[in-house]
């Protein structure tokens, strides 16, 4: 938590360090209390809600406006803990993720992901996120001073909490037989159905437990920082890295690992100047989650998978080098004709869409979830910013973030994917807040400006040769497809127990792949830059990335035109802002968040769909792709197929 | 087979299958009031599909599953399981991460079983159970899983009890020991439908047999009238090799 506190310089040294450590503990109690709520929810779906956060941003929220209604503090909070929030949980398990059962963890993610964005772009369509809000705290004004320590009445009612709540979730899960068959339905959903138990009814009661807890937590947040939709949503990312230290299952290591965040960081800030960095507690739940998971023991490979889905075809070396020529001939017919007041946008939507190329190896084929695209497409802006323009910016471009990508996915090699995918989130969130806003990397206020690449200052030019950039690098992609690497990465996606068995490396594989598409993401970033001449932060915000991949998802990774129509909305959609008043600002977040929420129905995207219709398939003696649509799931193919 | 007594579970013309592969072919069997039948079947018969089809775990493509008389067709597993249907699946019907007292507490879901009961009667029956209580059942050997998982058939005194390859992966001695328990169940009145791949020991406890063979039951009977004619469905109507018996 960024929360500044005002450390007292001219007290002795030991008050000092007990008010850090005080302070530091009641951020590690609301991290606590998050990453118990996380883990309640992952421990009775098997899904972790990545909407966690934005679950208490939209509880925090709701109680501010029942207490600006004129509700007295406590029935206004129980009414959001103990109604509203479950009452949303319960909403988010019945329309989402009942239906998403057997589903892959790239379509999980993607689904909480999105409602991370819906629950933002709801609470900023509501609450206009420019006007400022206090949240007050609870009893305000009292405090008490113990040993020299002083601590309001709210900060020991976070500590209150965090330790009540824990215990009546363990008395709750080990002692009630709803408990216990919470509990029992993780570990055998059919068995705890036979037994008696409804795991249906159990789902919901986790998702409705677990909102509640984000509700809490939300609250209290709010008070001790600011009532602001982005960051009580982004802040649940230390609590993140809290429910890692408890493998996402162990309440006690959970509730350790959120305590220990909060005093690290409270130490930190107090004790610990880097010159280049200014805000060194932001990179800490980072670190923490690196060692959480390099000591962590390695998961088990899950064995027995049926194909979940069917991928697209991949297009024959011919038929790719083909359509590549193709296209550059229309682009530069379209080059041509487009008039300069857009030529802007255009050069814009070709260099998302590079970027979004780079989820194609990544997440297309490996299954990989990255979710700190944007990270690396802005340490590109910066490499070609720092060597200039030349052949040798551009190099520079791909390679820096290639060796930072290759670093990053080093200490998740052995992992499963959700905790790669943890991993970059993290990454991003500490580039987000240590690197783009350094004053040391962006030069000044104004951002940091960036050569356009091998001096191409004629606009139509340079938007042809961002257009042929795409069109090569997708040629390539293509290519690396086809290639064993291409094989390899995919045969990772399906099984990597299979892998282990064929004696198959999987660990170089992942790396070349991390760098790969780290370097992809840097170029595209470089030449983005190179068309708005300065970027800032805001140009590779975590949440931008997080955007970006639902939509490229939505509308397929797994294919090129996927993307690239990805890439075309992404521009276009923001064009249509003016015409939609109040609601256009939102409306990115809302369609993207809409459609990554439908993607439990159809997991190759739109653009998969489309390709797979049996309408748009030519040969029509080709068995017919199974799709996971089907009513019956793989569990039941397998456990069948015994029978 | 034909009893006059209400049928304790019967299926009447039932049709399954996954997706468009079709398992079960208009399958008429009826589990009487008292007694073990047991289904015996190879490998990728239908036997484990029909069990889930009357445990409300699939649900047929058409005909009817009737419990005790009342038509139950497509009711949820767990309102069937509180109705009185007690099914155990194959593997180990257990809990792994639940001590061997939370899994006996997660047998309490039929009404009128108390968590009382069940642990008395458990821990009598099975000594070594009370011994390990506060274990995860996952730490437990084999055998005592499964009596683990036995315990609620013998506690929730079911309508009828539905056995899913109990044997598997057992040592013969700990099998043995089941089948007399499953045997003892049946002697106090429980009807019994025991689904099983090895047709030796089961036809020594069943008192009524029928035989599958690609989704259609083929041979019903008594054990003796069916014993030779077990073999020859075995071989003569399944591609597929049978497991040796141990």
């Amino acid at each position: 938590m960024a929360h500044r506190n005002d450390t007292p310089q001219r007290m002795d040294p030991v008050s000092t360090l007990l008010a850090l450590t005080v302070t530091g503990l009641v951020t590690g109690c609301i991290y606590a209390l998050t990453a118990s709520g996380l883990v309640v929810t992952y421990t009775t779906s098997g899904i972790f809600n990545f909407a966690h956060g934005a679950v208490g941003m939209l509880a925090a929220f709701g109680y501010w406006q029942l207490l600006e209604k004129g509700m007295p503090t406590l029935p206004a909070f129980l009414l959001t803990v103990l109604v509203l929030a479950p009452l949303l949980g319960i909403v988010i398990e019945r329309v989402l993720i009942r239906r998403l059962g057997n589903a892959t963890l790239e379509v999980t993610l993607t689904v909480t992901m999105g409602l991370l964005l819906l629950l933002l772009a709801i609470a900023n369509t509501v609450w206009d996120a420019t006007t400022p809000r206090v949240l007050q705290p609870f009893f305000v004004g009292k405090q008490v001073t113990v040993a020299t320590v002083v601590l309001t009445y709210h900060q020991l009612l976070i500590i209150a909490a965090a330790i009540t709540v824990p215990l009546a979730l363990w008395a709750f899960l080990r002692m009630t037989r709803t408990g216990i068959a919470m509990r029992a339905v993780v570990d055998d959903r059919e068995l705890a159905a036979l037994a008696g138990a409804s795991p249906t009814r159990i789902g919901q009661l986790g998702w409705g437990i677990g909102s509640s807890l984000a509700a809490v937590a939300g609250i209290l947040l709010a008070a001790q920082v600011e009532l602001n939709a982005t960051t009580l949503t982004l802040l649940v990312i230390n609590g993140y890295a809290a429910a890692v230290v408890g493998r996402l299952t162990s309440l006690p290591l959970t509730i350790t690992g959120g305590l220990v965040l909060g005093v690290l960081q409270s130490l930190a800030l107090g004790y610990v100047t880097i010159s280049w960095l200014n805000q060194v507690q932001v990179i800490i739940p980072m670190l923490i989650l690196f060692v959480a998971l390099l000591i962590a023991p390695p998961t088990r490979l899950r064995v027995g998978q049926l194909a979940p889905l069917v991928a697209p075809r991949v297009p024959s070396s011919r038929r790719s080098l083909g359509s590549t020529g193709a296209f550059l001939v229309l682009a530069a017919g379209i080059v041509a004709i487009i008039p300069s007041g857009q030529l802007g946008n255009v050069t814009h939507g070709a260099a998302v869409a590079i970027i979004l190329l780079s989820l194609v190896p990544m997440v297309g084929y490996g299954g990989m979830v990255s979710l700190c695209q944007l990270t690396f497409a802005g340490i590109g802006a910066v490499a070609m910013a720092k060597v200039g323009g030349g052949p040798l910016g551009l190099v520079a471009a791909v390679l820096a973030p290639a060796a930072v990508g290759a670093l990053l996915a080093l200490p998740t090699l052995r992992l499963r994917g959700l905790y790669l995918s943890l991993a970059t989130l993290a990454f991003g969130y500490a580039m987000d807040n240590a690197f783009f806003q350094n004053a040391s990397v962006m030069t000044n206020n104004l951002g940091l400006p960036v050569p356009r690449p091998l001096g191409l200052d004629n606009d139509r030019g340079y938007l042809l040769f961002v257009v042929a950039v795409f069109a090569a690098c997708a040629f390539g992609v293509l290519a690396m497809r086809r290639s064993t690497l291409g094989r390899r990465l995919v045969a990772l996606g399906d099984s990597p127990a299979g892998c282990a068995t064929l004696g198959m490396g999987i660990h170089v594989t992942k790396l070349v792949v991390f760098a790969l598409s780290a370097g992809l993401a840097g170029l595209g970033g470089a030449l983005l830059g190179g068309q708005q001449s300065v970027v800032g932060q805001s140009d590779f915000a975590l949440l931008l990335s997080l955007t970006l991949l639902l939509m490229a998802v939505v509308w397929g990774v797994r294919t090129i035109s996927g993307v690239f129509i990805a890439a075309l909305a992404f521009e276009l959609i923001p064009q249509l802002n003016g015409h939609l008043g109040p609601v256009g600002d939102s409306v990115l977040s809302l369609l993207v968040g809409l459609g990554a929420v439908g993607l439990g129905r159809s997991q190759n995207g739109i653009v998969g769909a489309v390709l797979s219709s049996p309408g748009l398939r030519r040969l029509p003696s080709l068995p017919h792709p199974r799709s996971h649509s089907d009513d019956v799931s793989r569990e039941e193919v397998l456990t069948g197929a015994q029978g | 087979m034909t009893s006059v007594m209400t049928a304790a579970l019967e299926l009447r013309g039932v049709s399954a299958g996954y997706g468009r592969v079709a398992v079960l072919h208009d399958i008429d069997l009826a589990v009487p009031p008292y007694g073990v039948l047991a289904l015996l079947g190879s490998n990728g018969a239908g036997k484990s599909t029909l069990l889930r089809v009357a445990s409300g775990r699939t649900s047929p493509s058409s005909g009817q599953v009737l419990l005790r008389g009342t038509d139950v067709t497509g009711r949820s597993p767990e309102r069937l399981s509180r109705t009185g249907l007690c099914s155990v699946p194959e593997g180990r019907a257990v809990f792994p991460n639940l001590t061997v007292t939370e899994n006996l507490r997660m047998w309490t879901y039929r009404p009128g079983v108390s968590r009382k009961a069940v642990e008395e009667q458990a821990f009598a029956r099975f000594p070594r159970l009370k011994e390990r209580r506060k274990q995860l059942a996952g730490r437990l050997s084999g055998g005592e899983q499964q009596m683990l998982a036995m315990t609620r058939a013998l506690t929730a005194e079911p309508d009828v009890l539905l056995l899913d390859e109990i044997s598997m992966g057992l040592a013969p001695v700990v099998a043995a020991e089941l089948f007399g328990l499953v045997r003892q169940i049946a002697d106090d009145g429980t009807p019994v439908l025991l689904v099983e791949q090895f047709a030796r020991t089961a036809l020594e406890i069943a008192d009524s047999v029928a035989v599958m063979a690609q989704g259609h039951i083929r041979v019903t009977g008594t054990p003796e009238e069916v014993r030779d004619q077990v073999l020859e469905t075995y071989l003569h109507t399944d591609a597929q090799p049978t497991r040796l018996e141990n």
